[in-house]
């Protein structure tokens, strides 16, 4: 006789998820109790895909010493002092079409990735769908991923 | 930031079937928020505001040794740390100045040929995380933790964005800490990513938590955009370095405060961490450098001048 255990049920939900009978499953690559952490806020590793480094290439070997800057910028933050945020202002028509996607190799047809490469638009106004990207290699065109669509304007100095 | 407080054995049983079988999800809310009444917390509400969409509230390291974790970034950055019961593992939870700047979970890495590497999380707030994860499957992210709510923290997801970059999103119903708090020594000062794709990958943010984008101004004139919620700058996009290897994914790097970057890191190398990008000025006469842990989570310092005082800024 089957004794119906925690584990028993998690079997089974696994078993289901794996023949595709249940929905919810697939998008998930972790997540959820029993399987990388639940309360102690999803802390997990998600495998080498996603938690590998830069090798030991870090540093000016590869580039980021002076000159190579990600900092904030004058008048953009950290949000402080107060008197150099930057106020609301209304932006000119964001610029939409995006850049080609890098060719991949998939195969014809397959979907396109999906923000694409448009430049993130400008203005507040609605602008043009970003460009799609163009998500396959050299036997063309997939369908084009919406593009992340106009942008909201540069702010202004207070 | 609110505890975790510890499942009992019938919210556990609950939870998990729930997962198992995908049918019982208005009950495993019901238990989350039970359990999440009962949390103290950590922060004081005059500290707190409404959510702000957009901003990066909470960064998380997974490291797989907690003690040498705290000894290493208590020594370092003078963080104090409090320990919070979890169902599993143990967590702790990092504060300056009575404020949680932090959490850092323990889990053993795993036993491969190719281990990860320990990392430290930036988690983006934001009004209905649901909906951001969704979007972020739209636009060719992962999502490797689905939206859950964990208790006395809020519901939150764990994603990958489509250059491989990790980052969660997360909304708690306590609402974000206010801007106008100053920043201090010890705390989060900055975030950027630096990513294959910078133009998409903005796009990416862009769409999933309503950031103004702007273009970098010169120097950095191409290819490097700042992300704006609430109208105050948030983080930067940035293109990776020039001579890293072509197939390098993109990444979050937070940068905590510090009196001298010079200093940090030369502690940083007696506590056991290593310098991986020497110190060295970056925008509005700031100093920053790039350090990793002893156990080789990455994560950045930076000095940071009062512009009004420093003069001009590159």
């Amino acid at each position: 006789m089957t004794r119906w255990t925690t584990k028993t049920f998690l079997r089974l939900g696994s078993t289901l998820c794996l023949l595709g009978m249940l929905s919810g499953c697939g998008d998930y690559e972790y997540g959820g109790p029993g399987q990388y952490g639940s309360y102690y806020g999803g802390g997990g590793y998600y495998s080498s895909t996603y938690n590998r480094g830069w090798g030991s290439t870090w540093g000016p070997g590869w580039g980021w010493g002076p000159g190579y800057y990600v900092g904030p910028y004058p008048g953009r933050g950290p949000g402080r002092p107060p008197g150099v945020r930057p106020g609301p202002r209304p932006g000119g028509p964001g610029h939409g079409p995006g850049g080609q996607g890098r060719p991949n190799g998939r195969p014809e047809g397959a979907p396109g990735q999906g923000p694409g490469g448009g430049r993130p638009g400008g203005g507040q106004g609605p602008g043009r769908p970003g460009g799609g990207g163009m998500g396959v290699g050299n036997h063309g065109g997939g369908q084009g991923g919406r593009g992340p669509g106009g942008g909201h304007g540069p702010g202004g100095r207070r | 930031m609110p505890p975790f407080s510890r499942l009992s054995r019938t919210g556990t049983v609950a939870v998990t079937l729930s997962a198992a079988l995908t049918l019982s999800i208005s009950l495993t809310a019901f238990a989350s928020d039970a359990l999440a009444q009962t949390a103290n917390t950590a922060e004081t509400p005059a500290a707190l505001s409404k959510t702000l969409p957009g901003k990066i509230v909470y960064t998380q390291l997974t490291t797989p040794d907690l003690p040498k974790a705290k000894a290493f970034y208590g020594a370092l950055l003078g963080w104090n740390f409090q320990d919070r019961p979890v169902s599993r593992g143990h967590y702790a939870e990092a504060l300056v100045n009575g404020h949680v700047v932090a959490g850092l979970v323990e889990r053993p890495l795993p036993d491969t040929n190719n281990p990860p590497q320990p990392l430290w999380l930036p988690f983006i707030s934001a009004l209905d995380v649901p909906t951001v994860a969704k979007e972020s499957l739209q636009w060719g992210g992962k999502i490797l933790y689905r939206p859950t709510v964990v208790p006395g923290r809020g519901e939150q997801a764990i994603i990958a964005d489509p250059q491989g970059a990790l980052f969660a999103a997360l909304h708690t119903p306590h609402g974000d800490r206010d801007d106008t708090d100053d920043t201090v020594q010890g705390d989060w000062i900055w975030h950027a990513i630096l990513t294959p794709a910078p133009a998409a990958s903005a796009g990416f943010y862009q769409k999933l938590f309503g950031y103004q984008v702007e273009d970098a101004p010169p120097p950095d004139t191409h290819q490097h955009y700042i992300l704006d919620s609430q109208s105050i700058a948030r983080a930067t996009v940035n293109p990776l370095p020039a001579r890293l290897p072509a197939d390098a994914s993109a990444r979050w790097i937070g940068f905590v405060q510090v009196d001298s970057v010079g200093s940090a890191a030369e502690k940083a190398v007696q506590l056991g961490g290593r310098v991986l990008v020497q110190p060295h000025p970056d925008h509005q006469n700031s100093m920053i450098a790039v350090l990793a842990d002893p156990s080789g989570a990455v994560f950045g310092v930076m000095e940071w001048h009062d512009p009004s005082a420093a003069g001009d800024a590159k």
